[in-house]
């Protein structure tokens, strides 16, 4: 009864969450969120399954070696997902401080408070995992052997392995991240393991998110990919699991009767059947280490969890008595050169310690930074580097600035939104002084500084090396420009405080998500294309800096005359959508 | 100089604060007293400006606050109950926002802040974060961004709470001296000797309806008593808190 409470205790922590507004119903969130994961689900499922379904003569060795592609696509995924989804609950997947001022007083043994503790993570990873992995487990097997030869027990068997092996992907991506978690709490004690830990977090958003991404490249002819050995398959942790997968129930579908297939399509699913077969060793291979690494995997964590309950943990003060020379100078030149205005000046350095130490906002910034990561890689994948004429003449290559402009700073409009602290917002409604024009152009300015300026300049070296010091230096500047009227753009309407109003998680996102999507890469790829063409000569380079700079004067001079002229207060409030909306449609 | 009239606060029907109506003038310090879930607090954010009022309003220098409100608060210093503040901010980084947010200018805040940071023997912490502070602590840089504008008019709610007594004390003279100094001042708080000491006038708030507003003397006298504490008794409590003491042991033992 008492672990039972503590349990169900320990599962609200993974949905608390202080930030969202509070008109905005926490459980509605979790159900979106579901939801999403269930139909992307159903979608994949029937997506990738239409090449079975459409096929005219479907075939046991076509489908075997087709099938690598989809199964190490929901491998992946649910592997990069389950990662995503321990770092995203980073701090509520051990016991905190939190949990030893409240429960320490109380008289319960530690070590049921640890079981309970143990017991939500689990709890909470299983669910997740099932709803990531059910709709696909089942919806796919059915739908690949739909016109095959197959009896009912061996579809049952094919889905047990399908939602077995990728319910043991996701596991092991959930138990990788705890093991790294625990094991920097055991070597890495007191107030460092919150600093070093905020780091390792922001790595394995941008590695999780990146893969979560990169993953439908990576599962693309699997099957010629593992044949010729380049690059290793043994480098890639979702290809273990796939190698166990097919140790499986690769034979099940690969040994059905291929009688009554016509003579032209028997000639090639002899060469599936050949490329199939010439595999199987390297299955067994990959299968074997699996199962060596996700045990081992799981007595890390295990014994790391283990060791660091041996005591409830204390509240550990972060010391930080010395003046930073360096960091006092920077604000000196900042607040004489770059934000003359208090108020400018509360919003620049404000937003630049949102960035550097909000953990929402870190994440954010870091979740933008793995998209762009994705990205570039995909789009980089044709381009040949080592031939400077011909990757500086691809639209892709020229991209690549975009791209991650565009992702930071779309990643910064989504941040801003979210609150650093919703309580703690008091101080801004009782010190706000209404020059929001002033502090909107204190938050631009820091958003150019740690975010468009370094990437730029990190990008500015590749560039030198391979477009010349001219066309670089204008790639660079048209960056800048660029990014500078994305952010105005995007913050044009924006009449609420930045990271001090309370929002609505989701909002329209969850039904316009893909569209955006679909924009923004045809913004990117517009951009570069007409990038590409202003950077052929010296006076289309020229003309294009200028058409932005101008553009970049008009959009902040309208923005700015809106907010001088505005009526109506700066808002720090977010609802949610009514639940009966007017669609206005009598006009 | 503050004034509240015939103030209504409603959540979802029932009644929080129920015509409530004071003013509070230049140089002259108001004790606000009630129990627990009285309406202070509520009756508080409707003078900052915080909450709307339900029906009521809230004037200064004889003009609705509502009608600017940012104008009011350019002109009110409000420590707020419960210390929350940016966890990853230093001490120092929050009042200069605080500082910049009111439009304040840099030299003259950089020096009003390392001397007020000093003052209030915070100036070793000055660069930890806030989260590794004590409440106290907290309380203290509450206290130092509600005056850092030097406001007109000061609302303290439950200013001590967590501070040490040498703090404590400091800020009883300092709330004298800036009432002195002709601010006005409302100081809302359950200790019953503070706000004697303290305070000019007292208005005594029960079931969010004003039970008395008068000096402290004057309530003494009206109600034949010798303290503000028998005067609250008799005011507030409807039972006898010994005998409450004792059935609560009793239930103790007897559930033991």
């Amino acid at each position: 009864m008492r672990e039972r409470l503590l349990t169900r205790h320990f599962q609200q922590r993974f949905l608390d969450n202080d930030l969202i507004s509070p008109h905005a119903d926490r459980h509605e969130t979790l159900a979106v969120a579901g939801a999403a994961l269930v139909t992307s689900g159903l979608f994949v499922s029937v997506l990738l399954s239409m090449k079975y379904l459409f096929r005219p003569f479907q075939s046991p060795g076509w489908t075997a070696v087709v099938a690598l592609d989809d199964r190490l696509l929901l491998i992946t995924w649910s592997m990069v997902v389950m990662a995503l989804v321990a770092v995203a609950t980073w701090d509520a997947l051990a016991l905190d401080s939190r949990d030893t001022e409240i429960l320490g007083p109380l008289p319960i043994p530690r070590f049921v408070v640890i079981k309970a503790k143990v017991r939500a993570v689990v709890i909470f990873a299983a669910g997740f995992a099932f709803a990531l992995n059910l709709a696909p487990s089942v919806l796919h097997p059915l739908l690949m052997v739909a016109k095959l030869p197959i009896g009912l027990l061996a579809t049952i068997w094919l889905i047990g392995v399908h939602a077995g092996m990728t319910l043991f992907a996701g596991a092991s991506g959930f138990l990788v991240v705890l093991a790294i978690r625990e094991l920097l709490s055991v070597f890495v004690r007191g107030s460092w393991f919150r600093r070093v830990s905020l780091g390792v977090q922001a790595v394995l958003v941008v590695g999780s998110a990146a893969s979560v991404f990169l993953a439908p490249a990576l599962s693309s002819r699997v099957g010629q990919w593992l044949a010729s050995g380049t690059p290793n398959p043994f480098w890639f942790p979702p290809v273990w699991f796939l190698g166990l997968y097919e140790m499986l129930a690769g034979s099940t579908i690969f040994r059905l009767s291929r009688n009554g297939l016509p003579p032209q399509v028997m000639r090639s699913e002899d060469q599936f059947t050949n490329a199939y077969e010439s595999l199987r060793m390297l299955f067994h291979q990959l299968g074997v280490v699996a199962i060596v690494v996700i045990t081992a995997v799981a007595v890390v964590a295990v014994v790391a969890y283990a060791w660091n309950s041996r005591q409830l943990p204390v509240r550990t003060a972060t010391r930080r008595t010395t003046r930073h020379r360096l960091r006092d100078r920077l604000v000196g030149i900042a607040t004489r050169f770059i934000v003359r205005h208090p108020v400018a000046q509360a919003g620049f350095f404000f937003t630049l310690q949102c960035l550097v130490r909000s953990t929402p906002h870190r994440l954010a910034t870091a979740t933008s930074a793995a998209v762009g990561i994705a990205v570039a890689t995909v789009s980089l994948r044709g381009v040949n580097l080592r031939d400077p004429i011909g990757a500086t003449s691809s639209v892709a290559f020229l991209a690549l600035q975009t791209v991650f402009i565009v992702a930071l700073v779309v990643g910064f409009r989504h941040a801003i939104r979210v609150p650093a602290d919703l309580r703690a917002s008091l101080t801004f409604h009782l010190a706000w002084s209404g020059r929001e024009r002033q502090y909107l152009s204190g938050v631009k300015r820091a958003a150019l500084i740690a975010l468009i300026l370094p990437t730029v300049l990190t990008l500015f070296p590749l560039h030198l090396l391979l477009l010349g010091w001219q066309r670089a230096l204008a790639h660079l500047v048209f960056g800048v420009l660029f990014g500078s009227l994305l952010l105005e753009l995007l913050l044009l309407g924006f009449r609420k405080l930045p990271f001090a109003s309370a929002y609505v998680p989701g909002g329209s996102l969850k039904s316009m998500i893909s569209i955006y999507a679909l924009a923004l890469l045809a913004l990117v790829y517009g951009v570069a294309s007409i990038e590409q063409f202003a950077l052929s000569d010296t006076s289309g380079m020229v003309i294009a800096v200028a058409v932005l700079a101008m553009a970049l004067f008009c959009v902040a001079a309208v923005d700015s005359r809106r907010r001088r002229e505005a009526t109506t207060p700066t808002e720090s409030d977010e609802f949610p959508d009514s639940e009966t909306q007017r669609l206005d449609l009598a006009g | 100089m503050l004034e509240a009239q015939h103030l209504i606060k409603r959540f979802f029907g029932a009644t929080v604060v129920d015509d409530v109506s004071l003013a509070v003038r230049r140089g002259e310090i108001v004790g606000y007293l009630g129990p627990n879930g009285s309406g202070k607090t509520t009756t508080v954010r409707m003078l900052t400006g915080l909450l709307e009022t339900t029906s009521g309003s809230v004037r200064f220098e004889g003009r609705d606050i509502a009608e600017n409100p940012i104008a009011f608060r350019r002109h009110l210093g409000y420590v707020p109950e419960e210390p929350h503040l940016y966890p990853f901010l230093s001490g120092k980084e929050h009042l200069e926002l605080v500082g910049r947010l009111r439009d304040m200018p840099a030299a003259p805040l950089e020096r009003k802040i390392g001397a007020l940071l000093e003052l209030f023997g915070l100036s070793a912490a000055a660069e930890q974060s806030i989260g590794s502070y004590s409440k106290g602590m907290k309380q203290k840089i509450l206290i130092i961004a509600a005056l850092l504008h030097d406001p007109d008019v000061v609302i303290f709610d439950e200013p001590d709470s967590g501070l040490d007594v040498t703090t404590i004390l400091v800020l009883r003279h300092l709330v004298r001296t800036l009432a002195d100094r002709g601010k006005a001042i409302l100081y809302s708080s359950h200790v019953l000797e503070v706000v004697e000491r303290l305070c000019t006038r007292v208005v005594v708030l029960h079931r969010g309806r004003a039970v008395a507003d008068d000096s402290v003397a004057g309530l003494r006298d009206l109600m034949a008593t010798r303290s503000l504490e028998e005067v609250f008794a008799q005011l507030v409590l409807r039972e006898d808190p010994e005998r409450t003491a004792r059935d609560i042991a009793d239930v103790l033992t007897v559930h033991a």
